[in-house]
């Protein structure tokens, strides 16, 4: 709903009949209006205040009212002006028109026509005004600022990313699973000039041939048992945007070549269609296959490789990303314990002396996942080594060193925090007696907490 | 809302029927004391003889000076009035002033091409008559739909919207505005 009175209006015409009709009528209407008998008069009222619309008459003295309409639009283009014109100057009015005028009148003023046209120059200037807003949320949303690292090379990642987004250039993406691949493609669209437009993901290696060429081209009505409607498929849903292919190392011989044949024309049929569509997207790959190796060998087709890879990113894996784990780990944590509601300020020392050593053979993803389960468990306060796990059998190098007592020591607490120091449990589950049990806390010194 | 007056002035001839049942509305409505005059209004000094039809401007510069000081002042004509910038104009009143004036003419049906309909005539004029006296009272154009207040362009809007005065509208009256 509008509400006029957030809505000011200049009414610029050198009658003053005009000037006051209008404004008693605006007035009546809850609009802010103001008038000027002339352009300076106009100019030097747009100055000082921000008007929504400018009524403005072709005829003045002086600067006449066209010149005055190119004067306003190239200080402020948001206002929006209506122009009033006799009919014998209509050539005028559609001219103004050409240089940003919203609409124009003829005078006398038909009073419906002008409550139209005023409420339609209200809703667009709000629709702009929503749009200016919304695409600068996307805009904060679609940047790089998701990718968290401070170290040398992921900062050498985020540069390329810089360097290609803007082109069309196809990229390939490489790096161990769970380094964050799928985070780089995007972060190359929302700086792109497609950035508006689809980001379509299609995941290689988990669909068959057959699914993969209809979830890509589309089918048709009756192109195979169950295509029961047409569907429109992800290239031609990538339209005016970027299609990621996720592990397109594992696509079969025969997808490559249509790959190939779409890569190099953009146009492709439905499964079970006549019909040539075209599509305009950028290509953005990823792969942890050695592709090089692949193509040497004869299972990956060099003309799509190099077709595919006119610009790669390597994603180093997370345990040569020199002081990006912690900073991951208190990222990871900051958005678990708000999206969980849970009051967790940080992560012990020891806890984070064990993050840092572990070597990540899942990379970032397994971080993430270790950091998740860390607050799932984890009551308050803050992250302790008992919140960790990770995968059995592992053994950090500095537990690998522990002498037998220390080993012994932490085992006892470990136990002993677990029952929430039942003396009896825990000397159950040690499988020692009671009296054996006070005697190693009172030589470990192991204090409750 | 005071207990002033309003000086309902027909400048044509309406009969009894419309005028008392107006009368009734006014005083019903703004809590007034209604008082018919004939008002001596020069139409022929409002002429223009480029557009062929009556100036507000100038008839209403006239109801300015020939309104009694002790109220407020509905002048109803019925020719075709304009302001310069616009094609025709319904009424147009003084916000929160003391003069309103009102054309019946395009009330009419037969200006549409429609047969004589007095009733819904009548109906025109009460809508208009009420708007324009909102005016005079203070308020504004409203849009909630059905208000008075509603503005209208065309014949069509006067017909959609009812003659009463929406809650907000009723509530501007009672204080003032």
């Amino acid at each position: 709903m509008i509400d006029n009175a957030n809505v000011r209006i200049l009414v610029v015409d050198d009658e003053y009949s005009v000037r006051t009709s209008l404004s008693r009528w605006f007035e009546a209407d809850g609009f802010m209006v103001d008038t000027a008998a002339s352009a300076e008069e106009a100019m030097e009222k747009l100055s000082r205040a921000d008007f929504n619309i400018v009524l403005l008459d072709v005829k003045l003295p002086g600067m006449d009212g066209l010149e005055l309409n190119r004067r306003i639009h190239q200080v402020n283009q948001d206002v929006i002006v209506i122009i009033m014109t006799a009919y014998a100057s209509i050539d005028g009015a559609v001219k103004s028109l050409k240089e940003g005028a919203f609409d124009y009148v003829c005078k006398p003023i038909d009073p419906e026509n002008l409550t139209h046209i005023v409420r339609n120059a209200i809703e667009t200037q709000q629709l702009q005004k929503e749009n200016v807003r919304l695409r600068a949320s996307v805009d904060s949303l679609l940047s790089t600022d998701f990718i968290v690292g401070e170290s040398p090379q992921i900062k050498r990642v985020l540069e390329m990313i810089g360097q290609v987004a803007q082109t069309d250039a196809t990229v390939m993406i490489r790096g161990e699973s769970g380094t964050g691949k799928e985070l780089v493609a995007r972060a190359i669209h929302a700086n792109s000039n497609r950035r508006y437009g689809p980001l379509v993901v299609v995941n290689c290696g988990a669909v068959t041939d057959t699914l993969l060429e209809s979830e890509l081209f589309g089918h048709e009505k009756g192109a195979f048992t169950g295509a029961v409607g047409s569907r429109k498929g992800k290239l031609e849903l990538a339209d005016k945007g970027t299609v990621f292919f996720d592990e397109i190392g594992n696509i079969t011989e025969k997808m490559q070549l249509d790959l190939l044949r779409v890569l190099e024309t953009k146009e492709f049929s439905r499964v079970g269609g006549s019909r040539t569509l075209k599509s305009d997207f950028r290509v953005v790959s990823a792969t942890n296959r050695d592709l090089e190796t692949a193509v040497r060998e004869g299972s990956f087709r060099e003309d799509l490789y190099f077709r595919l890879a006119v610009f790669t990113i390597e994603l180093p894996p997370l345990r040569d990303r020199e002081g990006d784990i912690p900073l991951l780990a208190n990222h990871f944590l900051r958005d678990f314990a708000t999206s969980s509601g849970k009051e967790i300020v940080d992560i012990s020392p020891e806890a984070m002396k064990l993050i840092e050593k572990y070597p990540w053979p899942g990379n970032v993803r397994e971080l993430r996942n270790v950091i998740e389960r860390a607050v799932v468990v984890c009551k308050g306060g803050r992250i302790t080594p008992d919140h960790l796990s990770f995968p059995f059998g592992y053994r950090s190098q500095e537990e690998a060193e522990e002498s037998l007592e220390a080993v012994e020591r932490r085992h006892i607490k470990h136990v002993l925090d677990k029952t929430g120091w039942n003396i009896s449990k825990a000397a159950q589950v040690l499988g020692i007696d009671r009296t054996t049990l006070y005697a190693k806390i009172k030589k470990h010194g192991i204090e409750r907490g | 809302m005071g207990h002033g007056k309003v000086y309902l002035a027909p400048a044509a001839h309406y009969g009894d029927a419309l005028l008392d049942a107006l009368d009734g509305l006014v005083s019903g409505t703004f809590n007034v004391q209604v008082e018919r005059m004939s008002p001596k209004l020069d139409l022929a000094a409002a002429y223009s003889t480029s557009r062929h039809q009556y100036s507000a401007e100038n008839l209403m510069a006239q109801l300015v000076n020939i309104a009694p000081g002790d109220g407020k002042i509905l002048a109803m004509v019925d020719v075709d009035i304009f302001v310069p910038i616009f094609t025709f104009i319904f009424g147009e009143a003084q916000l929160g002033g003391k003069a309103a004036l009102l054309s019946t003419w395009r009330l009419r049906p037969e200006v549409y091409g429609e047969a004589h309909d007095k009733a819904l005539f009548m109906e025109r004029v009460f809508k208009e008559a009420m708007h324009e006296l909102g005016h005079a009272f203070g308020l504004k154009h409203c849009y909630t739909p059905g208000c008075v207040m509603n503005f209208s362009p065309t014949i069509d809007h006067v017909d959609e919207k009812g003659f009463k005065f929406c809650p907000v509208c009723t509530r501007g009256l009672q204080s003032g505005h």
